[in-house]
């Protein structure tokens, strides 16, 4: 046996990087390390352990330490694994490592992490404006042009006037379409309304000089002569119990739903010209939303607005439903879900969706809320209407440069979602007293808000705060209710709540008018007028709970260091029972923003966002023992405090730069540490395969909310703007990923792969890889390795040629097999076969259901 | 000959003993790598036992409150029929209807409007307590010893708000609604399984309640259980069978190491497994063939092939509920359950199939619906027919562990049914019940300690926990009694729910003293919560008993 010593040494990188600040070398640059070595057969074999980002492994070897290594070109690879030419003696063997290009790495995290994940237009874009570009680019939204076509304004449904006694007026103009047209009135549904005082004027206003011209519009007369009944309106009679004006009404009675011609009260009209201009008005009085009546002209729609008809128009998009308050949860869901896939403003939309489950409301919660306040469901759509604004409010602060986090925070704490969710608007803590002022009943304040300010929204779990706080500013938030108030009036506490005015909503009806917003409104009736104490201790109560003793302000604890440690961040709120008493909630609002607490736990948070979970709470920053989690923490919180560019506190871009420029984010400690949550699981799963096709339309594409409703209720319940538990979605990949979750994840991949007959529909986004491989690789569309080589180039593009090559093998041999299993060559398949579009989606379905897809 | 050294890499060891310097410092197996959790778990939750076996829990919640005192009915308290003028169940009128002696298992007392529920409460054998006559189909395993009825059962600072105070019983914390972390959930990461075994907690429902939810661990909930056939692109057995190989060989390729990466692995790996297990469980509806073995509510004709054998053991569908297809006429009346409860059943037989094919540990369902606030009917009505599913989903179950048991025998399993809390004691002007404090647990189980009447080994039971006034807390009867001890209104407990999930989580699934104390945080405080030893809680003043001995 020949005497062998197995000489290695461990691995040498190649790095592209031409010199790292050595304060700050990246804890995971770690190179290939052989972890087998064998000899026999005349053979050596070396295993290796991989290491990240890595496009080719190369053996070097040297007859001996002193000398010089050279390539070793003996050997094959299979897998990790080297078989090569023993040695003639002893030799020293080196495996070299040709990683990534440092900036295409950052590219890529910066593409899983401030985007939904990368297209393929968006890796050549930001491969030719590097990564420091694109995140300049994203960081300032406001000035990437967007034009989604997503958010065209379309015309408000006419405004009904109200009157207190249930008659309603609705006034409209439009284009007749014939001379002398037929004039219907009808109904939607079966059930009953009354109509009074008909006017057709010529015109674009409502001219009550002119003259009418509908015969009998009063109502006054017979209809015999002037209306005529048919279909499923014969029993409609004119009514003297019910009427707007005069002595009588008609009453409208419909067996079973109306259309028009045929099947409505009729009237043949005079004097009117074609293409004119015309304006209708009328008074109506029903019980609910489905059965307001039609009144037009025979040839107007509704599909055509500009004819002449009192019926709405369907809106076009989900934001002109969302717009004119008509929108559902489901179109809020589409028009979020639409912005995340499309949106070149990718970070944020990864801000919004951050922020809207930091600051988690329950839309559910919000409806049921509402329910009494409407009919037919309506309180669903205006449950939606308040989780859209609270979102626009939030973008639109994200547009500024300098937008702080107590701007998002206060937008939060002013939603009514959230005074809702959080049970303040039924919070109450003023006295009842007796005659001679003595306090005889004390309410207690709901105590659910302030614990999550402290908990979720500002410091973090046991972080700064005990429970007697929560009970100090659990009262200074008594009054904070919600109203109903005109646009106008959008965020104006005190302006008129026209929830109990009679017109807006009289008795028995519900709301109908949705052009006023649910807005804060403040009650300071039922506000607990007591000084309050907050971040004082220790407290001792009497039996009213009255505050007898406080103790001494808090102070931030030592653990913080400097600038922060030793700062005193007591505050007393002197109370009061008079209007002003709102400037308290807005006082602790501001004071906890830019707290130290506050600071380092939203740090945390977007760390785990941007970074991946292994970032906490409460960090000694002073014991000497600094990890570069806990680094870049402090790193952020110093930013919070001291912005570079000055300014005020809490500046989230200074912060968010900290994050995406830090070592730990540039490199392997960065990229794929984090693994989707559902919502970025469907969004990336189609932007993977997104690329703009010459004549406008992409080769992947969704229809947003009914694509992926399925796939977020089942794999892991992820409900959008419909959290119930106030803690939001987390980011710990614990929590999403099993067996269960897997499987729909799995099913979710193959449904957006497979192909359907047109007209089918199927809840998932469209794939098409087929017309991705014509655009992009035209020249490769029947070379099997190519096509792999593509696809795995833009799924995979952080993880390094050499790393995939299991997968790769695997993805070739599924082209060139058929659905039996047997070999079948690829490459003779027509292009234009369904056998080979099959192999082909097939194949890429394969890929995506990689353990490696469910990373970013 | 062949030489090979093995090397553990740097990194390997960095990455280990780093991990496990910490690990002293750390209380939880959250923190130490998922393939190592196992081996450094305390206690046997998960080990099989010496027949090979695993011991396991099946969870029934009952949300919305069930109404306890119409369910184990107190009705040797007088203020018990006063209190409830509608919707009162009435005592048997013959003294010597005694569910709780053998033989009358599932008779129907003639005269009875229901030809399968009678009217009557059926007495309980302790002298006080009786059980409303849809829970009949409790009677053979309570006889057999085997169901333990806990009364009283609630918790310190009882919460009478359902969101609250369900948080409350799924998390193991009362009062605390902050923790999103369940107590099985809890029980499943001390097992050390929960990220390395394909299926650990399971439950069917719409979604993975708050009792296996928890952020170190995804637990599986299954809405539809036959989804877990897979991968069919193109749509064809061979071309599914393809994807498959193809998966698995991506599923063996070797990847740098990064921070999520184990957990895939594991998790890709449970998930191939548990497709290859669910593949060999039918949970269609052809394949729900399961059959009682008896006579159950009296029809001779239950041995009858022609006729269809038993009575279906899940009622999914009308020609598996009860004698409703052998009766002439398909008469409703005797089915056994209401035909509202398919879903319900289906959901309980899907967790039984997963208990009993595969090595999950906790699994379970919930059943909707006892928010009774008007018109709760008596022996008949809304909160009876809810009654019958539980007692019916009891009865199918012991009869599926008994008869059909492989991994999972009846003396394995414990069902354990849950509730937020109980109703008002006086009924309210509706004929309803509202949102008040203690309430009824039921569990069964061949192994649970239940009714043993005649001192065998030196022990006497009734198997009726604090529903008489000889226990250690006493029933105090009359208007001014126990049932009225809470706020003057409502039951006051004697029982906490966290002692009966405690006592089934460490004598049951083998946890220790101490992962009970970090499962349930309120057994490392004894002093003040009294779980153990009983006594009085001192949150709020109230004595309770002992840990009751029921496994």
């Amino acid at each position: 046996m020949k005497s062998f010593i197995g000489f290695w040494r461990s691995a040498f990188i190649i790095y592209f990087l031409p010199a790292l600040d050595p304060l700050r070398v990246p804890a995971a640059a770690v190179g290939p390390e052989i972890s087998h070595f064998s000899l026999g057969n005349g053979k050596s074999g070396i295993r290796l352990t991989p290491s990240p980002a890595v496009q080719a492994y190369n053996i070097w070897s040297s007859p001996a330490l002193g000398l010089p290594f050279a390539e070793d070109n003996s050997g094959v690879w299979n897998g990790f694994e080297w078989s090569g030419a023993a040695p003639a003696g002893s030799a020293f063997f080196q495996v070299r490592a040709q990683q990534i290009p440092p900036d295409a790495l950052y590219s890529t995290t910066l593409l899983n992490r401030i985007a939904y994940g990368p297209t393929p237009d968006e890796l050549d874009r930001v491969s030719s404006l590097g990564a420091e570009g694109y995140l300049e680019e994203q960081i300032a939204p406001e000035k990437i042009f967007e034009d989604l076509s997503l958010e065209i304004d379309e015309p408000a449904p006419p405004v009904p006037i109200r009157e207190a006694d249930g008659w309603t007026k609705l006034v409209v103009s439009g284009v007749a379409t014939s001379a002398n047209p037929n004039f219907y009135i009808y109904l939607l549904d079966d059930g009953s309304a009354y109509v009074d005082d008909v006017r057709l004027v010529a015109g674009e206003v409502e001219d009550l000089a002119k003259p009418n011209l509908i015969r009998n519009g009063d109502f006054e007369s017979a209809l015999a002569g002037s209306w005529v009944p048919t279909e499923n309106f014969t029993n409609s009679v004119l009514s003297t119990t019910v009427k707007h004006s005069g002595a009588s009404s008609l009453w409208v009675k419909a067996s079973d739903d109306g259309s028009g011609g045929g099947n409505s009260i009729v009237q043949t009209t005079q004097g009117i010209a074609n293409g004119a201009t015309y304006t209708l008005s009328f008074w109506y009085r029903t019980s609910s939303d489905n059965l307001v009546p039609v009144l037009r002209l025979s040839g107007a729609s509704a599909d055509a607005p500009e004819t002449l008809t009192s019926q709405k128009p369907p809106y076009k998009t989900a934001w002109g439903k969302l717009s004119n308050g008509y929108g559902s949860i489901t179109d809020l869901r589409r028009w979020h879900l639409l912005h995340g896939v499309r949106s070149q403003r990718q970070l944020l939309e990864i801000l919004r969706q951050f922020l809207e489950n930091h600051f988690v409301t329950q839309y559910s919660k919000t409806s049921d809320f509402l329910d009494a306040y409407y009919d037919d469901g309506a309180n669903s759509r205006a449950a939606a209407q308040i989780e859209l604004r609270e979102n626009l409010k939030w973008r639109s602060s994200l547009l500024k440069p300098t937008v702080t986090f107590h701007e998002l925070l206060k937008i939060s704490a002013e939603s009514p979602a959230m005074i809702i969710y959080l049970d303040t608007v039924n919070s109450r803590g003023n006295a009842t007293r007796n005659a001679s002022g003595q306090v005889t009943r004390r309410n207690i304040a709901n105590e659910n808000y302030a614990r999550e300010l402290c908990e979720l929204f500002c410091f973090g779990v046991d972080n700064g705060y005990d429970q007697e706080d929560i009970v100090e500013i659990s009262r200074v938030f008594t009054g904070w209710t919600v109203g109903y108030k005109r646009r106008a009036n959008d965020g104006n506490p005190f302006a008129a709540n026209l929830r109990d005015d009679p017109i807006i909503h009289p008795p028995n009806l519900g709301i109908q008018d949705f052009s006023l917003y649910w807005s804060i409104h403040y009650r300071e009736g039922r506000h607990d007028e007591r000084t309050k104490y907050c971040f004082y201790g220790p407290i001792q109560r009497d039996a009213q709970q009255n505050v007898t003793s406080w103790g001494q302000p808090k102070v931030v604890p030592a653990r913080f260091g400097a600038p922060w440690a030793g700062r005193s961040y007591g505050l007393r709120i002197t109370g009061s029972a008079t209007t002003n008493s709102i400037q308290e909630g807005y006082q602790i609002i501001e004071h906890m923003a830019d707290q130290p607490f506050t600071q380092e736990y939203l740090s945390v948070k977007l760390c785990r966002l941007f970074l991946h979970d292994g970032f906490r709470h409460g960090y000694d920053f002073t014991d000497g023992e600094v990890t570069p989690e806990e680094r870049l923490v402090h790193d952020c919180m110093l930013a919070w405090e001291n912005p570079p560019g000055g300014g005020p506190k809490g500046q989230l871009r200074p912060i968010l730069r900290v994050i995406l420029t830090s070592d730990l984010f540039r490199h392997h400690s960065g990229s794929l540490q984090k693994v989707k949550t559902p919502l970025e699981f469907a969004l990336s799963t189609t932007r993977a395969l997104r690329a703009r096709k010459p004549d406008g339309t992409f080769t992947a594409d969704t229809r947003g909310e009914s694509d992926v409703t399925e796939l977020l209720n089942d794999a892991g319940r992820m409900r959008l703007f419909d959290r119930g538990d106030p803690d939001g979605y987390p980011e710990e990949a614990p929590a999403w990923i099993s067996a269960g979750t897997l499987t729909e994840r799995l099913q979710f991949i193959e449904r957006s792969l497979t192909k359907t007959s047109a007209g089918t529909s199927r809840s998932a986004p469209n794939l098409d890889p087929l017309a991705l491989l014509k655009l992009k690789k035209p020249q490769a569309v029947r070379d099997a390795p190519a096509i792999v080589d593509y696809f795995l180039g833009i799924l995979y593009p952080a993880e390094g040629q050499a790393n995939l090559q299991g997968y790769r093998q695997a993805a070739i041999e599924f082209l060139n097999t058929n659905a039996s299993g047997s070999s079948s060559p690829f490459d003779v398949l027509q292009t234009t076969s369904t056998e080979y579009e099959n192999r082909l989606r097939a194949m890429v379905a394969f890929l995506m259901t990689t353990q490696r897809f469910q990373e970013q | 000959m062949n030489s090979s050294i093995n090397i553990l890499t740097r990194r390997d060891f960095l990455s280990r003993s780093t991990r496990l310097a910490s690990l002293a410092a750390l209380s939880s197996l959250t923190d130490v790598p998922m393939v190592m959790q196992r081996a450094l778990a305390e206690g046997s939750i998960g080990v099989p036992g010496p027949n090979g076996r695993i011991k396991k829990v099946l969870f029934l919640f009952l949300r919305g409150a069930n109404d306890g005192l119409n369910s184990v009915i107190p009705l040797s308290d007088p203020a018990y029929v006063t209190s409830r003028e509608t919707i009162a169940i009435a005592p048997s009128p013959d003294p010597t209807w005694n569910y709780s002696s053998s033989g009358k298992a599932l008779w129907t007392p003639s005269g009875s409007a229901d030809p399968v529920y009678g009217n009557y409460a059926l007495p309980l054998g302790n002298d006080f307590a009786g059980l409303h006559p849809s829970l009949k189909f409790l009677v053979p395993s309570y006889n057999a010893g085997q169901m333990a009825m806990l009364h009283r059962v609630g918790y310190p600072k009882q919460s009478r708000s359902h969101f609250d105070s369900q948080v409350y019983w799924e998390n193991g914390l009362p009062s605390n609604d902050a923790k999103k972390e369940g107590i099985f959930y809890r029980a499943m990461v001390e097992s050390g399984l929960a990220n390395t075994a394909p299926l650990t907690g399971v439950s069917f429902q719409s979604s993975l309640p708050l009792l296996l939810r928890g952020s170190a661990a995804a637990m599986t909930n299954v809405e539809r259980p036959e989804r877990f056939g897979l991968l069919g692109v193109p749509a064809s057995a061979s071309a599914e069978k393809k994807s498959k190989t193809m998966l698995s060989l991506a599923n063996s390729s070797e990847f740098a190491d990064k921070r999520s990466r184990e957990l895939l692995r594991l998790q890709y790996e449970n998930f191939n497994r548990t497709l290859g297990i669910f593949d060999q469980i039918d949970f269609s509806e052809n394949g729900n063939t399961f059959r009682d073995n008896e006579v159950t509510d009296g029809d001779q004709n239950w041995a009858n092939e022609n006729a269809g054998g038993g009575y279906y053991l899940f009622p999914t569908s009308n020609n598996k509920n009860g004698g409703y297809r052998r009766t002439a006429g398909n008469q409703v009346n005797k089915y056994v359950v209401p035909t509202s409860s398919y879903d319900f059943f289906g959901n309980l037989k899907a967790a039984a199939l997963v208990l009993n094919k595969t090595d999950a540990i906790v699994a379970g369902c919930q059943l909707d619906g006892f928010d009774t606030h008007s018109n709760q009917g008596g022996a008949t009505g809304s909160h009876a027919n809810l009654l019958r599913r539980i007692g019916w989903a009891i009865y199918g179950l012991q009869k599926y562990f008994a008869n059909y048991g492989d991994k999972c025998k009846w003396e394995d399993v414990v069902v354990v049914t849950l509730s937020e809390f109980g109703r008002t004691t006086k009924e309210n002007d509706d004929n309803g019940t509202d949102h008040a404090e203690a309430s009824v647990m039921w569990v069964a189980g061949g192994a649970v300690k239940g009714f043993q009447p005649n001192g065998l080994g030196g022990v006497t039971r009734s198997g009726i926990h604090q529903c008489s006034g000889a226990d250690s807390v006493p029933w105090i009867t009359g208007p001014t009694g126990t049932m009225f001890k809470a706020e003057d209104r409502y039951l006051q407990r004697s029982l906490d729910y966290r002692q009966v999930l405690g006592k089934i989580i460490r004598d049951h699934l083998g946890a220790t003293q101490d992962q009970l104390s970090r499962i349930i945080p309120g057994y490392a405080n004894e002093t003040a919560e009294r779980l153990k030893s009983g006594g009085t809680q001192t949150k709020d003043g109230v004595k309770i008993a002992p840990e009751p001995d029921i496994v």
